[in-house]
C-alpha cells in the first residue's frame, strides 16, 4: 500500500444523492481519492479515458446503459467494484462472472470491506466481463462460467462440472477431467447459479451435475458418477433424490 | 275310415247338439258352422277350414257370447286332431272347456267341452284320463242329454278298445245301438259290433245279433240296410251257410251300389263266398275287382289278403305258377303293408319332428329378432345417451375453458400490473434509501423528514393501488406527484415538474388503472434528462372528456436522438403501458390511445410529447352514500 500515491477513483451513478453519497463515504476511505464522478455512460467512457482510474464504482444499471457497457468500451485496467439494487439478473451475472458487488443501499462498512479487498485482488479479467455481460443481457446463465480464488480465476463450461463439494466456505469443484479447483463462495452461490435441471444436490455438501450419474443405489443411499465415484445421499434429501431418480 | 267317419260325427254330433241346445231365436253361427265347416273337416281339409273359422274369430269375439266362443275352439281343436297336433287341439279344447266351466250354466257345453277332451286324450293315449272325463260325460250326458249318449258311448269304446277292455267294450257298443236313432250311428254301432264279434271270434254270437236285427224291422234306413245285409251274409257264408249269405251279401252289394258305397271288402267278402261254393271264375273275377279298388283305396293289408285269397283260388284252379305268383304279390303286399305302416309312422313321426323343430326355429327367429331388434334399440339408445353426454360435457368443458381462459386474462392482468408496480418499487426503494442515508447523514433533517413523508405516502398508495385495478385520479395523482418529488430530490433538483387537471370537480369520482403515467414520467427523466447540462421539465396536462382522461406529458429533455440501449428501453415501458391499455380498452369498451411524439420533428425544440387517452370509470355508490373507494385522502 503506497500512502504517497492514493488510488484514483471514478464513481458513475445516475442519482446525485446517491453519487454524493459515495463521493462523501469513499473519501473516508484511506488511501483514496475520488478524481470524478458520473451519471452517465457516455460520460464514464469519456471520464476513465481522461482520468486513468485505478478504481472503479461502477451502478450497473445506467440511463443509457449498463456497467458493462462501460467496461466493454475502456482500454485502461481498472479494479472495478459493481452496485446494484436489487436486480436479479445482475447477481446472477456476477456470479458468473465471479465479480464482487454491492447492493444499495449502501454501508459505509461494507464498502470498506469490498473496497479493501478489491484492492489486494487482480484486476478483472476480459473473460470474467465478457462472461458476466452477456449473462446480464441474456439474462440467462451462459455456457460457461468463471471460478475465482484467491489466487486465480478460470472460465469453466458448465457441463464439464462433475460436481462440487462444499466446505467451510471454500468449494471444491470437480472437472470430468479429474481436475479440481477451490473456490472462494459457498456451495449455495452455485446452487442458486446453476439450474436445477443440470444439477442435483443430494447432499448439504455436494451438487452434482446430473450429466455424471452413473447409477442409484437406493438402499446404501449413495449416487455411484460415470467414473466410480460416490456421492452420498443425506436421509434430507433422499426422498427428493428417489423422486428425481423414479421420474426418470 | 271308421276313423273319418266317427270323427266327423263327433264334429256334427257336437255342434247339433249345440244347435238343439240354442233357443229358436239363435243367430245363424251355428248352421254356419255345420253347414259350412263341418264337409270342410269331413274331407280332411283342414287348412280351409282353419281359414274359415280364423276369419269368424273377430266376429266371434265382437258378439262375445260364450256358446259361439266354445264352439269354435272346440272347432279349432277338431281341426288341430285331424292335423294330429294333439297339443295345440288339447289347448283349444281346455280353453272350452274352462269357458264353459266359467259360463254354461245348462252344462251341455261342458258336456261337449269334456267328450272331446276324453277324445283327444284318447288319441293322445292318456287313457285313465280319457276314459274319466268319457264317464263323466256319460253320466252328465244321461242326466240331460240323452241324444248325446250314443256318441259318448261310441267314445267310450273306442276308449276301452285302445285299453283292450272287451266287456267294456261290448257294454257300450249295444248301449249306444239301443240308443242309436240315426241311420248313420246305428249302422256305425252295427260295423262295430260285427268287428268286435270277429275280434273275439264268437262268429255264431254275431249271426245272432244280426239275425235280430234282421227281424227288427222298426228302424230302415239304406246304409243301415246295406250294413246289415252284408254283414249278415259274410256271417253267414262264414257258417257255411254259404248260398244264404250269398243271398244276403248280393242284397247288401245291391244297396250299396246304389249308393255308391261299395268298397274292395264288398268284393272280398264275396269272393270268398263263391270260392268255397267252388265258382273259381267268378271268385278270381270279383277278387280282381276287389284287388283294384283296394289299390285304389290303398289298403295294403287288404290287398295282401286278396292276393292270399287268389292264390288259394288259382291252387284250386289248379293253376300252380299263377298261385305261387300270387302268393309272391300277397308277400310282397305283406311286406308293403308292414314297410307302409313303419314307413308311415316314421313318416309321421319325422313330419311331427319337423313340424316341431320348424315351430322352434321360428319361436326362435322370433326371440332372435325380437332381441336383435331391443339390441339394437339399446345400441340406439346408447349412441343417442353417449352422443349427448359428449355434446354437454363438450359445451361444459367449453365453458369451463372460457371461463378459465377470461379468469387466466384477468389473472394475468392484474398479475402484470402489480409485479410492474413491484419491479419499480423495489428498484426505486432501495435507491431511495440510499438517498435517504445521504440526506440524514449529510444532516438535512428536514429534507430527509419531508423525503421520508413522500416516500411512505408513495409507499402506501402504492401498495393500495397494486391490490386495486382501478384507482381514484386523486389518488393516483398524489402518488405521481410524490414519486416526482423522490425523484427531484433525488437527482439533486435536476428537473422541475407540473401537473395541471382541467375541468374536473371532483377527482375522486374518475377511477383508473395505477401507474400509468409514472412509466412515462420516469422514461422523461431517466432517459430524456440524464446527463444534461439544463434544467429538465414535466408537464402534466389532464382533461376530462365524455368518456375518457385525455392526458399529455410534456418533456424538455433529450428526445429520441439517442440510439440503441436507450431507445430499447424506452419501448419496452411504452410496450407495456400500451398493452395495458389494451387491456383496460377491452375491459371497458371503450377506445384507448398511447401516442408518443417526438418533438424535434413537430416544433423544432427538444424532447418527447406523450399524449394518453384512458377510458375511465365512475365509482359504485353504496348504499349508505359511501364510494366504495376507501383510500385514503390528503
Amino acid at each position: 500500500m503506497n500512502l504517497t500515491t492514493p488510488l484514483k477513483v471514478i464513481i458513475v451513478e445516475d442519482l446525485a444523492l446517491l453519487r454524493q453519497r459515495l463521493e462523501r463515504l469513499l473519501q473516508k476511505q484511506p488511501g483514496l481519492v475520488v478524481t470524478g464522478s458520473c451519471g452517465t455512460v457516455d460520460e464514464a467512457i469519456a471520464l476513465i479515458n481522461n482520468r486513468k482510474p485505478d478504481l472503479l464504482l461502477l451502478d450497473i444499471e445506467l440511463p443509457d446503459g449498463t456497467g458493462f457497457d462501460i467496461l466493454e468500451q475502456i482500454s485502461v485496467p481498472a479494479k472495478v467494484i459493481f452496485l446494484t439494487a436489487h436486480n436479479d439478473y445482475a447477481k446472477q451475472a456476477f456470479r458468473c462472472g465471479a465479480i464482487d458487488y454491492l447492493l444499495k443501499p449502501l454501508n459505509e462498512e461494507e464498502l470498506g470491506e469490498a473496497v479493501q479487498k478489491v484492492i489486494n485482488a487482480q484486476p478483472l479479467l476480459r473473460e470474467q466481463i465478457d462472461i458476466a455481460g452477456n449473462s446480464f443481457r441474456e439474462k440467462k446463465v451462459p455456457e460457461n462460467i468463471v471460478l475465482r480464488s484467491r489466487d486465480f480465476a478460470q472460465v469453466v463450461a458448465v457441463k464439464e462440472i462433475a460436481y462440487l463439494q462444499g466446505e467451510y466456505g471454500y468449494t471444491t469443484v470437480y472437472l470430468h477431467d479429474g481436475k479440481k479447483l477451490v473456490t472462494t463462495s459457498y456451495l449455495k452461490e452455485y446452487e442458486e447459479l446453476l439450474s436445477d435441471e443440470t444439477f442435483l444436490r443430494p447432499h448439504q455438501s455436494y451438487l452434482v451435475n446430473k450429466l455424471y450419474i452413473d447409477r442409484y443405489h437406493k438402499k446404501d443411499s449413495i449416487i455411484y458418477l460415470k467414473d466410480a465415484i460416490q456421492i452420498p445421499v443425506s436421509s434430507r434429501r433422499k426422498e427428493m433424490v428417489d423422486q428425481y431418480f423414479k421420474k426418470l | 275310415m271308421y276313423r273319418i267317419i266317427v270323427l266327423a260325427i263327433i264334429c256334427v254330433a257336437c255342434n247339433t247338439n249345440g244347435n238343439h241346445r240354442q233357443s229358436p231365436s239363435a243367430d245363424p253361427l251355428l248352421p254356419f258352422f255345420k253347414q259350412r265347416v263341418n264337409p270342410l273337416l269331413q274331407n280332411l281339409e283342414t287348412a280351409a277350414a282353419k281359414k274359415i273359422l280364423d276369419s269368424l274369430l273377430p266376429y266371434i269375439k265382437e258378439k262375445d257370447n260364450y256358446i259361439d266362443m266354445c264352439s269354435w275352439l272346440r272347432c279349432m281343436a277338431v281341426v288341430y286332431q285331424l292335423e294330429n297336433k294333439l297339443d295345440s287341439a288339447r289347448w283349444y279344447v281346455d280353453r272350452s272347456l274352462q269357458l264353459a266351466l266359467e259360463k254354461d250354466t245348462t252344462q251341455r257345453q261342458i258336456l261337449a267341452g269334456k267328450i272331446q277332451t276324453a277324445d283327444i286324450m284318447g288319441d293322445q293315449h292318456s287313457l285313465d284320463s280319457a276314459v274319466r272325463y268319457g264317464r263323466e260325460a256319460y253320466f252328465m250326458a244321461q242326466k240331460i242329454d240323452t241324444p248325446g249318449l250314443p256318441l259318448i258311448c261310441l267314445k267310450l269304446y273306442n276308449i276301452y278298445e285302445k285299453i283292450g277292455d272287451l266287456p267294456m267294450q261290448k257294454k257300450y257298443l249295444f248301449e249306444g245301438f239301443k240308443r242309436s236313432t240315426s241311420p248313420k250311428h246305428k249302422t256305425v254301432f252295427a260295423v262295430n259290433i260285427s268287428e268286435y264279434y270277429e275280434k273275439v271270434n264268437q262268429v255264431d254270437s254275431a249271426l245272432i245279433f244280426f239275425q235280430t236285427l234282421m227281424k227288427d224291422t222298426s228302424f230302415s234306413n239304406p246304409y243301415y240296410n246295406a250294413v246289415r245285409y252284408e254283414n249278415l251274409g259274410t256271417l253267414l257264408s262264414k257258417k257255411g251257410y254259404l248260398k244264404e249269405g250269398l243271398a244276403y251279401q248280393l242284397k247288401g252289394m245291391q244297396i250299396s251300389r246304389e249308393l255308391d258305397e261299395l268298397s274292395a271288402r264288398y268284393y272280398y267278402n264275396i269272393a270268398a263266398t263263391y270260392l268255397k261254393l267252388g265258382q273259381y271264375l267268378k271268385d278270381e273275377h270279383l277278387l280282381d275287382t276287389a284287388l283294384s279298388l283296394a289299390s285304389h283305396e290303398k289298403n295294403w293289408a287288404l290287398q295282401k289278403q286278396i292276393w292270399r285269397a287268389k292264390a288259394a283260388n288259382l291252387t284250386l284252379q289248379r293253376k300252380p305258377w299263377q298261385a305261387s305268383a300270387a302268393k309272391d304279390s300277397a308277400f310282397s303286399y305283406y311286406d308293403k303293408e308292414v314297410d307302409s305302416s313303419a314307413i308311415g309312422r316314421a313318416r309321421e313321426l319325422e313330419a311331427k319332428y319337423s313340424l316341431l323343430e320348424k315351430d322352434l326355429q321360428i319361436k326362435s327367429l322370433a326371440l332372435s329378432n325380437q332381441e336383435s331388434e331391443r339390441t339394437r334399440e339399446r345400441q340406439r339408445n346408447a349412441i343417442v345417451q353417449i352422443i349427448c353426454s359428449v355434446v354437454v360435457l363438450g359445451i361444459y368443458l367449453y365453458w369451463v375453458w372460457r371461463k378459465k381462459q377470461y379468469k387466466m386474462s384477468i389473472r394475468e392482468d392484474n398479475l402484470r400490473q402489480q409485479l410492474l408496480g413491484g419491479q419499480i418499487k423495489s428498484h426505486f426503494l432501495y435507491n431511495s434509501v440510499d438517498g435517504l442515508l445521504e440526506l440524514i447523514e449529510n444532516g438535512n433533517t428536514r429534507s430527509a423528514v419531508n423525503f421520508i413523508q413522500r416516500l411512505t405516502q408513495l409507499l402506501r398508495l402504492s401498495l393500495e393501488n397494486a391490490r386495486q385495478p382501478f384507482v381514484s385520479l386523486k389518488n393516483e395523482l398524489h402518488a405521481l406527484a410524490s414519486y416526482l418529488t423522490l425523484q427531484q430530490v433525488l437527482s439533486g433538483n435536476q428537473f422541475d415538474f407540473h401537473i395541471e387537471v382541467e375541468g374536473l370537480a371532483d377527482q375522486r369520482a374518475i377511477l383508473i388503472p395505477p401507474m400509468l403515467l409514472q412509466p412515462i414520467t420516469e422514461n422523461a427523466i431517466l432517459h430524456g434528462f440524464a446527463g444534461q447540462q439544463e434544467k429538465g421539465q414535466i408537464n402534466i396536462l389532464i382533461q376530462k372528456d365524455h368518456k375518457a382522461l385525455h392526458c399529455v406529458i410534456d418533456d424538455n429533455g433529450r428526445g429520441f436522438q439517442v440510439a440503441g440501449n436507450q431507445s430499447q428501453k424506452r419501448s419496452l415501458s411504452t410496450l407495456i403501458n400500451k398493452e395495458r391499455l389494451e387491456i383496460l380498452s377491452r375491459q371497458t369498451r371503450t377506445h384507448a390511445k398511447l401516442k408518443i411524439i417526438d418533438k424535434k420533428e413537430t416544433t423544432g425544440k427538444a424532447g418527447v410529447r406523450v399524449e394518453l387517452i384512458v377510458p375511465y370509470q365512475s365509482p359504485v355508490i353504496k348504499k349508505n352514500g359511501k364510494r366504495v373507494e376507501s383510500q385514503q385522502q390528503f
